[in-house]
């Protein structure tokens, strides 16, 4: 299971979206738009930063959706990754983030919030599920690699920013995300 | 770049964590369109994107899907009905007409700037003319000046002498003595008038022919005991006429004639040269 599976008709509503239906977009937000705020959150380490993101991220889908290549991944890969990439902009730019550490037993806790669950029972399900299953994936890897992997993938820290701040070696950093990468996609292949 | 290589990089490449020249080959390599690095990079990103579904869900303020929606439908009342791949052209359409107004603005104002730097260098050209023109003009009017305070010397100089001339000639006591040119030149005469009051005398030439700028006229006193006493040199012009004017320190009684000889420029202290005029004092 992945972000593969979630998006059964995902396709259908980006082309819709792409011939200019409201409807589609508005379809589409709710359906995604409590994970990309999530993304948004993480990385930019403030709220009101991370909604302004996050109309951003949906309102260049809206213009550009045409832009959207089937063949490169499913809609919420593609949704995810735009909103990864504007995330780490305006943390660049405005350098209102602070770098946190995720803690994976702590999110592992955290709940969907209820309204949202109730809204889109299915959905909050499916999340529920792959997450467990990112989360267990990722507490199986040794420290230093999640870590790694963390920095990289939510921080936009470079791989000789990642080895100043955990003191290890350039090339040690790069093994421990290619390696963290890799196990992975072992772990979601099987699942 | 093979494809061992690009495997190894992919992983990074997901989490935008290649350095710019190492992303550059990547990206090389699979626009060649190698399927199997191109879906390798398909999977890994699908990966780095299942990290997000780990993070706790968010509830987005209504206002942001209030605010989208309303953009959006601004948007769609402003503009036709779209299709997928009418966007690209769209956007090299503004992108072709972005540049062209941008180049003809650079074109305007580039061409305003020549237009500029012409017109002012016409102007400095023109006031350099005019410059020249005054500076021109006042070196005219300085050279007539300093012609006019000559002229005005020199006629306050001949006024002088004139006033002199009239003393003398009024003199109760004048005596005159008559030169001659002859047996050299019949047509040459001199006359001094001689004031006994004053002891001043005024010699005046006529019909002496001009001498080259290497010579001059001598005029001598001639005592009675033949001595001979330079009495001042002159110049005469083209019509031969020459003046002097002097004081003479003894009496005339005492000198027994006059003579002009022609003598080298400046005179000398023993005549050299030729009688050209000379007369006897009654």
């Amino acid at each position: 299971m992945s972000v593969q599976s979630q998006s059964a008709d995902d396709y259908v509503l980006m082309e819709a979206i792409a011939a200019g239906d409201p409807t589609a977009m508005d379809r589409l937000y709710n359906k995604y738009s409590g994970l990309l705020l999530a993304v948004c959150q993480r990385i930019v380490n403030n709220r009101t930063d991370a909604e302004e993101v996050l109309l951003d991220v949906f309102w260049e889908l809206w213009r550009r959706a045409s832009r959207y290549e089937a063949a490169r991944g499913a809609p919420v890969t593609y949704l995810i990754t735009l909103t990864r990439s504007r995330a780490i902009d305006r943390k660049r730019s405005s350098k209102t983030g602070s770098l946190h550490q995720v803690d994976i037993g702590e999110m592992a806790n955290l709940n969907l919030p209820a309204n949202q669950a109730a809204d889109n029972p299915g959905k909050a399900v499916e999340f529920a599920e792959q997450g467990a299953l990112i989360r267990s994936a990722m507490e199986s890897l040794p420290g230093p690699q999640r870590k790694a992997l963390e920095m990289a993938y939510f921080d936009g820290l470079s791989h000789s920013e990642i080895a100043a701040k955990a003191r290890l070696p350039l090339g040690t950093v790069k093994s421990h995300i290619r390696l963290g990468l890799i196990h992975l996609r072992d772990i979601l292949r099987k699942g | 770049m093979i494809c061992q290589q690009a495997s190894e990089l992919i992983p990074l490449y997901v989490v935008g964590g290649l350095s710019d020249n190492e992303a550059r080959q990547l990206q090389s390599h699979l626009a060649t369109g190698c399927p199997g690095c191109n879906a390798m990079l398909t999977e890994f990103t699908t990966v780095g994107a299942s990290l997000a579904l780990m993070l706790p869900q968010a509830q987005p303020n209504p206002d942001v899907h209030a605010s989208l929606m309303a953009r959006i439908a601004r948007h769609t009342d402003n503009t036709e009905p779209r299709k997928p791949e009418q966007s690209w052209r769209w956007y090299a359409m503004s992108g072709l007409a972005a540049a062209i107004v941008l180049a003809a603005t650079l074109m305007a104002v580039s061409a305003y700037w020549y237009r500029m730097i012409k017109q002012k260098n016409q102007q400095l050209a023109a006031m350099q003319e005019r410059f020249d023109a005054v500076k021109s003009n006042l070196n005219s009017l300085t050279a007539n000046y300093r012609s006019a305070v000559q002229t005005a010397a020199l006629l306050q100089l001949q006024l002088k002498q004139s006033e002199m001339t009239r003393k003398m000639f009024m003199a109760k006591q004048l005596q005159v003595v008559a030169l001659s040119g002859k047996p050299v030149d019949k047509h040459a005469v001199g006359r001094i008038f001689y004031n006994a009051k004053t002891h001043m005398w005024q010699f005046c030439a006529m019909g002496l022919k001009p001498l080259p700028p290497t010579k001059t006229y001598e005029l001598w006193f001639i005592t009675k005991d033949h001595a001979k006493k330079a009495a001042g040199t002159f110049n005469v012009n083209a019509s031969g006429d020459g003046m002097l004017t002097a004081a003479v320190g003894q009496n005339m009684d005492q000198i027994s004639a006059v003579a002009v000889t022609d003598e080298p420029a400046g005179g000398v202290a023993v005549p050299t040269g030729s009688i050209q005029l000379i007369g006897t004092v009654q």
